[in-house]
């Protein structure tokens, strides 16, 4: 089994946490919302033999230190470039950019900031996913409301019918170790996102992968990207049947099958 | 399985509903933690008042729900049956059935909504929801 190992990098004074694995053209891969960089394991171990795949812990994640005022970031363009400098801090030389969810939405953006992209896989990826209100948001830090009680179905509710059993016990998992105030800057981010007119700036190949099942990124939001990723060499939009909101994590042989496949024919 | 809109805002159904409820262990234990929290389904037109009482439901008169669930009563009926996750049917993009009143009540609720509006689909597929 590849190794994957873990360091500490600091990004703008923030000591940053993330996990590598393999050698070759290096994948930037993005957690989803609350969560961290375990997710993508499954997927790393996988891809490992070809590319060097990078997932780091956004600030106030997993076991990166949050921002000074133990405060996350929670707009959509600080996000994409904090990932950025954190790309650049690392050497990685035009990296491919994945993720899923709001890292979904983050791989395009970073594809339309940065033409060094060299291509952009966005599971669920959107350019405008206005789906939570300020109300809601505002609910997950409350001082009295549980959020890993509260969002627990919630949550699952999206793990697709052909999730793995141990993908649905860490995507439960996720939940229970819930940080809320890393949850609700993502959210804040996500629920923002707007980038719906930068999608014309992506000129390198483009994968949108879709798991089916998933109720809150519609089939509407990733075909309206799709169709707004106008200048781009080679756009693809994938069904992920059976799966939900976490492909990674509920297949990653699948997952990393398709972004082999993709990255190896672009080259 | 199809559950009639009409059917969907009688008390009838909520009788079968809460009745469900109260022999079910998961939802005892979700809604453990509330203490008469009455809140209110409002289907189409008709109102339908409810109370949990650290795990136990009871339909109530519906003059002071802490929160209100309201909506078309078709998309009531897609949510009884299943067809849409409680989650969905109450999301800004997603849903036509809104959250109005105490939100810190409403998040208090969620868990034992979601359990209950398993037991609805349940109910709906065992053909037990109607008259």
């Amino acid at each position: 089994m590849t190794e994957i190992v873990g360091r500490y990098v600091d990004v703008d004074g923030v000591r940053t946490y993330y996990e590598s694995a393999g050698s070759g053209k290096p994948i930037l891969l993005m957690h989803t919302a609350g969560r961290e960089n375990r997710q993508w394991q499954g997927v790393m171990q996988r891809l490992a033999p070809e590319f060097h795949c990078v997932a780091p812990d956004l600030p106030g994640h997993g076991k990166s230190w949050p921002l000074a005022g133990n405060v996350c970031l929670s707009d959509i363009e600080s996000i994409q470039a904090w990932l950025w400098r954190f790309a650049q801090t690392l050497g990685l030389e035009r990296p491919a950019v994945m993720g899923c969810s709001i890292g979904g939405n983050l791989a395009l953006l970073l594809g339309a900031r940065h033409p060094e992209v060299r291509a952009v896989i966005a599971l669920q990826g959107a350019a405008h996913t206005p789906t939570f209100t300020d109300g809601a948001l505002e609910m997950m830090t409350h001082p009295q409301v549980n959020l890993m009680h509260a969002n627990l179905d919630f949550s699952m509710s999206l793990v697709g019918s052909a999730a793995s059993d141990e993908a649905r016990a860490f995507s439960e998992w996720g939940v229970l170790s819930i940080i809320p105030v890393a949850q609700q800057g993502d959210l804040r981010a996500y629920a923002h996102c707007d980038s719906r007119a930068l999608l014309e700036n992506v000129r390198c190949p483009v994968l949108i992968a879709r798991g089916t099942e998933d109720w809150l990124v519609s089939q509407d939001m990733v075909e309206a990207a799709r169709d707004g990723l106008t200048q781009a060499p080679r756009v693809e939009l994938r069904a992920l049947s059976g799966l939900g909101h976490f492909p990674h994590l509920e297949d990653a042989e699948l997952v990393a099958g398709m972004a082999g496949e993709f990255l190896r024919e672009i080259g | 399985m199809i559950v009639l809109s009409d059917t969907v805002g009688s008390e009838p159904f909520w009788q079968r509903v809460v009745a469900a409820a109260n022999v079910d262990d998961d939802f005892r234990q979700r809604g453990a933690h509330l203490r008469e929290l009455a809140f209110g389904f409002e289907v189409g037109g008709r109102r339908i008042g409810l109370c949990i009482e650290r795990g136990s439901l009871a339909l109530v008169e519906p003059d002071a729900p802490a929160f209100v669930v309201a909506g078309p009563a078709d998309e009531w009926a897609r949510l009884v049956a299943g067809e849409k996750p409680y989650g969905a049917a109450i999301n800004v993009v997603h849903g036509q059935l809104r959250v109005s009143g105490d939100a810190l009540a409403a998040t208090w609720a969620n868990r034992p909504l979601w359990q209950l509006f398993r037991l609805t689909r349940h109910l709906v597929a065992s053909g037990d929801s109607h008259d």
